[in-house]
């Protein structure tokens, strides 16, 4: 069993371990599972002893809060000032980030240990990490099968044990499908809740900063560390108008016509409704709702995120940073740093991005997109009126083989089913292990709750991992 | 879904995006079948009137927030070519 940030926080302040004996046995569990292919890299030794310094101060001052001196992973899409970030594409193979992410300033503060890079799939893209220009993350529970995506690294990182936390983003179920998938923890909050200063852009409106973690109090602690408004993030939610906590009605909807889907593996579907009956048989209200239009919801994001992606990606021309391959004039160039720089899945998101946006079929994709993701809104308004929480599997399937969707972009896509809906609404929601199926692999509960509601998302997920 | 090689070269010209011949017929195949898939969403009604958002533009004085060239090093590393504190490119416009 993997030692929580609290079980370590408990370890570094009773002095039973040095902070730096604790970022070691880190760093050596990761290079001892490199065939695992979680992390893209060590930031720089330097970096990492000023940080244990810094921890090592705080301890001795007394100031050592929840996450000094634990040792982090961040995906690669997230700005440590003068170290390497690439979002593990090859366009940018030497970037040094120019500055902090909000996220990484307040780890800072916090006296946190950044250690090295996660892997991912490239920019995001991707449900299993196999779009990584560095090569797949393999699943700590079976290496021959994917460690989900896109934060694979990161979900893969903290279920073999190298950090107790790791970052990562989530636009379309980017941090909670890996944790599912890997038996962690992932948490996904309410868009603007946390800073998006420092994250390499995918899909604006979608978009989320989050963590991985080994139990749902962790994942609380963290989540309540880097989340706040930020003058660099203007959408981010102002701290005066967040909302205050809310009282549980111990209510619980679950969408049984979307569930029942085709498509859904027998095992999860299984696995889910045995996750539900323990909450019945705790005292807790289960009632199935309909909410309209939910199963087109994997559509309306995949129109916006391509919309938004071939936008966001415009900036990688090979002028003011990342690859650039001369040609014979300025547009042949862009040509030639684009084609060689990005990876299939990246050029495939941009052009159809392209597509939805261009003169002619603007209406009917992306501004019908738009006006679908404003009903969904309303849908979900209303169910939130009626339960605390909604309930879905986190994944329609265990973790699948190495190249068994890698060549069918729409089969990969469908692994996102039932995380995407949770994006287009802007809402916060958790993966939390809920067992394994009968070859050992693990399976999630994923618990979907109102905007800013992420502390009942914490208060019922502590409940599951009690039950 | 009614999606031609000559869609596929337009929105390659647009995105300044080169796709090898040999790739064609596989993208092609690939985006009809996500664009068939999606186009679901025309199946649904367009009745609907926006939410009032809790998220809304922040403006802020147009004034220098940082010290003079803090950044500039570190950005201009990044560059793949430059010259006297400049980003240098190829020529534009001949």
């Amino acid at each position: 069993m993997n030692k929580t940030i609290k079980q370590l926080h408990i370890e570094l302040t009773e002095k039973k371990i040095t902070v730096r004996e604790l970022v070691n046995n880190s760093i050596s569990k990761i290079k001892e599972n490199s065939d695992i292919n979680a992390t893209l890299g060590f930031y720089s030794d330097n970096f990492i002893n000023e940080q244990i310094k810094k921890a090592e101060e705080m301890f001795a001052d007394g100031k050592a809060g929840a996450l000094t001196g634990i040792p982090i992973v961040l995906k690669d899409n997230i700005l440590v000032k003068g170290e390497r970030a690439g979002a593990a594409s090859k366009i940018l193979e030497n970037y040094i980030s120019p500055y902090d992410a909000t996220v990484v300033t307040k780890l800072k503060e916090q006296g946190a240990v950044l250690i090295a890079r996660a892997n991912m799939d490239e920019f995001g893209m991707g449900a299993s990490t196999e779009n990584s220009a560095y090569g797949v993350t393999k699943n700590p529970h079976d290496k021959t099968r994917v460690a989900g995506g896109s934060s694979g690294g990161s979900a893969a990182v903290v279920a073999y044990g190298g950090v107790p936390v790791s970052f990562g983003s989530d636009t379309g179920g980017s941090i909670r499908q890996p944790s599912s998938l890997c038996g962690v923890v992932g948490i996904k909050a309410t868009y603007g809740a946390v800073s998006r200063h420092g994250l390499m852009a995918m899909g604006s409106s979608l978009d989320t900063i989050g963590a991985v973690t080994n139990s749902v109090a962790d994942a609380r602690d963290v989540f309540n560390i880097i989340s706040g408004e930020d003058k660099m993030d203007a959408t981010t939610i102002r701290d005066e108008s967040r909302k205050s906590k809310v009282e549980s009605r111990k209510k619980i909807g679950v969408p049984r016509k979307f569930i029942d889907m085709e498509g859904v593996d027998s095992e999860v579907l299984k696995n889910f409704n045995d996750s539900i009956e323990k909450f019945k048989n705790d005292g807790y209200e289960v009632i199935d709702i309909d909410v309209k239009n939910i199963e087109i919801a994997l559509s309306v994001y995949y129109v916006i995120v391509c919309a938004e992606i071939s936008s966001n990606m415009a900036r990688y021309d090979g002028i003011r940073f990342g690859l650039s391959v001369a040609d014979k004039d300025i547009n042949q160039s862009y040509f030639k740093t684009r084609t060689e720089g990005l990876g299939d899945e990246v050029r495939r998101r941009v052009l159809l991005g392209t597509y939805v946006l261009s003169s002619g079929y603007y209406d009917a994709y992306y501004n019908k997109a738009n006006i679908v993701r404003e009903q969904l809104k309303k849908e979900f308004k209303k169910v939130f009126e009626l339960v605390d929480v909604i309930a879905l599997p986190t994944s329609p399937f265990p973790a699948f083989k190495i190249g068994e969707k890698a060549n069918d972009p729409l089969a990969m896509y469908l692994a996102d089913i039932f995380t995407v809906p949770v994006n287009v609404v802007g809402v916060p929601a958790i993966s939390i292990p809920s067992g394994k199926n009968s070859e050992g692999l693990p399976l999630g509960l994923q618990l979907i709750a109102d905007h800013e509601c992420e502390e009942t998302l914490f208060t019922y997920g502590e409940v599951f991992e009690g039950l | 879904m009614n999606f031609t090689l000559d869609d596929l070269d337009n929105l390659s010209k647009l995105a300044r995006i080169s796709i090898k011949e040999e790739e064609k017929g596989k993208m092609l195949e690939d985006m009809k079948a996500i664009l068939g898939y999606v186009s679901e969403i025309n199946n649904t009604s367009s009745d609907t009137i926006k939410e009032k958002e809790k998220h809304y533009n922040i403006v802020r004085d147009d004034v220098v927030t940082n010290e003079q060239g803090l950044n500039t090093k570190a950005i201009l590393d990044n560059a793949p070519d430059t010259e006297d504190g400049y980003v240098k490119v190829a020529q534009v416009l001949k």
